[in-house]
């Protein structure tokens, strides 16, 4: 039996439009720039993205400039592109975890942000208490 | 397109932030709960009404509201937000899982 020890709890959080939902608000920096973005934790998605006025708050005036992806959707597929920046998560009790990150911006308007499992669940070991509506984290680092 | 600005909130709080997410020494005092998160769940049912605009929140108040985010943008520039924290509020019929695939 594999048992696991979160230090780290954080609440879900009441998103305007979305009800509670299990995310985190999380800083980006790009070179100078730094914009604040609440995202969603979806073990359902393998990648992270965020809209493209996240971006435009980084800085980023061109998309095309990033690395071309595509993803599937429900809706059919949707174009994404890739920068290199940084993120940020703050950890109750646990102070603050910066670190490189490879994330996605989507090319078309959508309502959200998500935080796939190819940067925050490798970094960190994620669980959900949906019964207390709970974040559970402890760090793989 | 309404556009509403609603007080001059609180620059040198989100300055703050940006200058710690920059990682100039300074960390956080141990609490996470950003105040612009507690201004939405105090807030939740009021900003309802904001549905299919972007919401510009810093500190603990509501900054602008605009379904033009060159409005949000524009407010960010004159409150001179280093790190701003923009939230869409999507409509009712607007799919709020993008499920990635």
């Amino acid at each position: 039996m594999i048992s696991v020890n979160y230090p780290v709890q954080v609440p879900y959080r009441e998103i305007a439009g979305a009800g509670l939902q299990p995310a985190l608000l999380v800083p980006l920096i790009r070179n100078k720039a730094a914009a604040r973005a609440l995202a969603i934790l979806d073990t359902g998605s393998s990648i992270t993205v965020f809209n493209l006025e996240v971006a435009e708050f980084l800085g980023i005036d061109d998309l095309t400039c990033g690395e071309r992806a595509t993803a599937r959707t429900h809706g059919g597929l949707v174009d994404f592109f890739l920068f290199d920046l940084e993120m940020e998560v703050q950890l109750p009790g646990h102070g603050s975890d910066r670190f490189p990150a490879r994330v996605g911006f989507l090319a078309s308007h959508r309502a959200r942000n998500i935080l796939g499992r190819n940067i925050l669940f490798a970094r960190y070991q994620i669980g959900f208490r949906e019964s207390r509506q709970m974040i559970l984290l402890r760090p793989e680092h | 397109m309404r556009v509403k600005e609603k007080s001059k909130g609180r620059s040198g709080r989100i300055g703050r932030a940006a200058s710690r997410a920059r990682g100039n020494g300074r960390r956080p005092s141990g609490d996470p709960t950003w105040p612009e998160l507690r201004y939405m769940t105090d807030h939740i049912k009021e900003l309802e009404q904001y549905r299919g605009e972007w919401l510009l929140i810093e500190g603990y108040s509501l900054v602008a509201h605009s379904s033009d985010i060159k409005v949000i943008k524009a407010a960010v520039k004159r409150h001179e937000i280093r790190a701003p924290f923009v939230h869409y509020v999507p409509e009712h019929d607007e799919s709020v899982f993008l499920n990635l695939r």
